[in-house]
């Protein structure tokens, strides 16, 4: 069972992802600010690593940053409000990422999205 | 009432009279106690009448006496000693064969060889002292507390006959009073807060609780089920999602519909609809609507809110009666739900709003209007007639914001009838859209006497001037003494006609003309 990283604060955009996940079958882990999403990138081995940019203590591209050293074959999303600031999601491709997904999305899409890049 | 007040008043004055209430201690000269009484007695000579005598409690006491000590021993209970004429000396005498601080003994006046109490002696000598036969020495205490005096054994007795004494002092009253008062207040005030804050943590407690409960069956809910499903939920399938003890309790409410706007904001695609469908069939529409009937603006607006993000269009006659409210945040958020929700409605109904729009306003409605524009007639021309200034300005506004040329003619069939404050915006309008308008505007405009309406036709004239503008722009030149004018002037005449310009510079020496040349030619600073 593939294993997929959520890093996202908003608790509610969150649980919707993560249940629309399970649904299809994944393994999911959610941690709400950048610390613990490095500690989980480290410890939990994600096949797929999706981040909002905007979080506490370490905002998404330090996420992306710190994924990119020491797991640089996972695949990364990018789910942000910021999707119409051109110099992050540049920033964001440039460091490799799979995908950006600017909010507002449908859940449905991102699933898809996710399934596409795992597959 | 004014029976009890009275009574009131009645009862105080009675606690007053009855506890003998001396207003003013410094006025007294006579002895009130039996501390006075002793030390008066005790720098004395002999006072006529007044004799003293020890009585000891117990015989055998006087064993120490010396044989030139006179003692009646007729009484086995208690000795007596002999006569004394003067205080002083039974103190003398009582000191050879006792300590000083002893209590096995104590004074007995007598007058005329009466045995008497102290009251007695006191209202003698006070007697004495009224007729003048003795006088007070400024020594004797009068403060009218009394004390238990351990070397004169003499028992503490009130002067005060009844229990009402603390009233009698008027000051020490109200300061009690007072301390007692900022105390009972301060407690208040201190449980208020406890409670306050009690209530409070237990409400936060209360939305985390619910936050939990809601999140994983509205997930489900979207997920598993069709916008069609959720709009026909029955009763027992909504419960089984949100239970029907939790839906009754108002702060479960409210939480769920900050979910439920929230997510709406963040979704889009048939999530939003199954959402307003949810939002629809939990019957939340309706508390919406009955927060527009609210006293209390913060709820209205809530309502608005809830009303612009769900699409509520069945509330559009309920939120039109609002848009001229006098309440600035309720009219701001019902011309944004009104324009947002209404098919049909336009701008005519901000035409009849009499409150000044501010900034803030305008620019909120224009980020909604500009998305409008392009999906129906708005009838942005309706704003041109309305009687509040503020609205007029807003909609010439509009047509440069918007670009709508087609507009531009009725503004200047109005030109000549307006403030000059419309002019300026007119004209504003005129220079950045680019049409040429009829430059009897700009000239009639450059002849008046407001200098903001002359410097805006001047910044006009430059852009869509001709030949008679700028026939009056070299007129008023030399008459204009503003430098930011003048510059202005000179800058629209450049653009106009730069080879008369360029002749003018050269045959003119001023200064200041040469200064603001050298600004218009230079690449960085021209457009400063």
């Amino acid at each position: 069972m593939k294993k997929i990283l959520i890093i996202e604060d908003d608790l509610l955009i969150s649980s919707l992802v993560q249940f629309r996940l399970k649904k299809d079958g994944y393994e999911t882990i959610l941690v709400k600010d950048g610390n613990a999403g490095i500690l989980a990138i480290d410890q939990e081995d994600p096949d797929l690593i999706i981040t909002d940019v905007m979080i506490p203590f370490k905002n998404g591209i330090e996420i992306i940053h710190h994924a990119r050293k020491t797991k640089p074959n996972v695949p990364i999303i990018v789910l942000s409000s910021l999707g119409e600031e051109e110099d992050i999601v540049l920033e964001a491709f440039n460091l490799g990422v799979a995908d950006f997904v600017p909010k507002p999305f449908n859940p449905n899409e991102l699933a898809i999205r996710i399934k596409r890049i795992l597959k | 009432m004014e029976d009890f007040q009275a009574k009131i008043i009645i009862l105080f004055i009675l606690l007053m009279h009855s506890s003998q209430v001396c207003f003013s201690q410094d006025s007294i000269r006579s002895l009130t106690d039996s501390s006075s009484v002793m030390i008066f007695l005790a720098e004395q000579e002999e006072v006529p009448g007044l004799a003293y005598r020890l009585v000891f409690t117990s015989p055998d006491q006087i064993k120490n006496f010396g044989a030139d000590s006179i003692i009646d021993l007729t009484n086995n209970e208690f000795a007596i000693s002999r006569r004394f004429d003067r205080l002083k000396d039974v103190f003398a005498w009582k000191n050879n064969f006792t300590p000083q601080d002893s209590i096995d003994s104590e004074i007995q006046f007598t007058l005329y060889e009466q045995p008497v109490n102290w009251q007695k002696t006191r209202d003698f000598l006070n007697d004495a002292l009224a007729k003048g036969e003795i006088s007070i020495s400024s020594q004797v205490i009068e403060n009218g507390s009394d004390l238990i005096s351990m070397a004169h054994h003499v028992p503490f007795q009130s002067s005060k006959k009844n229990g009402f004494g603390f009233f009698s002092d008027l000051k020490i009253f109200m300061i009690t009073a007072i301390i007692v008062l900022f105390v009972v207040i301060t407690i208040s005030m201190m449980l208020f807060m406890i409670i306050f804050k009690s209530n409070k943590n237990k409400k936060e407690r209360l939305r985390l609780e619910y936050d939990e409960k809601i999140v994983g069956p509205l997930s489900e809910i979207l997920f598993d089920r069709s916008r069609e499903e959720i709009k026909s939920l029955s009763s027992e399938d909504l419960h089984s999602y949100f239970p029907a003890e939790l839906l009754i309790k108002p702060l479960f409410k409210e939480v769920l519909i900050e979910r439920v706007l929230s997510l709406n904001k963040t979704m889009k695609g048939d999530f939003k609809q199954k959402l307003k469908a949810l939002f629809k069939r939990l019957e939340f529409d309706k508390l919406s609507k009955e927060s527009l009937s609210s006293l209390k603006w913060d709820r209205v607006v809530a309502g608005l809110v809830q009303i612009n993000e769900m699409d509520l269009t069945e509330a559009e006659t309920e939120v039109k009666k609002l848009v001229n409210s006098s309440n600035f945040q309720i009219r701001s958020q019902a011309v944004a739900t009104l324009l947002n929700i209404s098919k049909s409605v336009d701008l005519s109904f901000l035409r009849d709003q009499t409150f000044p729009l501010s900034r803030w306003q305008q620019m909120n409605y224009l980020r909604i209007i500009r998305y409008l524009q392009s999906q129906k007639d708005l009838h942005l021309e309706s704003l041109f007639e309305s009687e509040n200034q503020s609205i007029r300005l807003f909609g010439y506004k509009l047509v440069r914001i918007l670009g709508r040329v087609d507009l531009v003619q009725l503004m200047v069939d109005k030109f000549d009838k307006v403030s000059e404050t419309e002019k300026i915006e007119m004209l504003y309008t005129f220079e950045v859209i680019g049409v040429p308008v009829d430059s009897k505007l700009i000239t009639d405009s450059l002849r008046s006497d407001n200098e903001k309406l002359i410097r805006r036709s001047a910044l006009a004239a430059g852009q869509i001037g001709d030949e008679s503008t700028e026939v009056a722009l070299w007129e008023i030149l030399p008459n204009t003494t503003s430098f930011q004018l003048r510059k202005t002037i000179l800058k629209s005449l450049k653009s106009l006609n730069p080879t008369k310009y360029n002749s003018f510079i050269k045959v003119n020496s001023l200064t200041d003309l040469q200064e603001i040349n050298s600004h218009l030619l230079d690449p960085l600073l021209q457009d400063v």
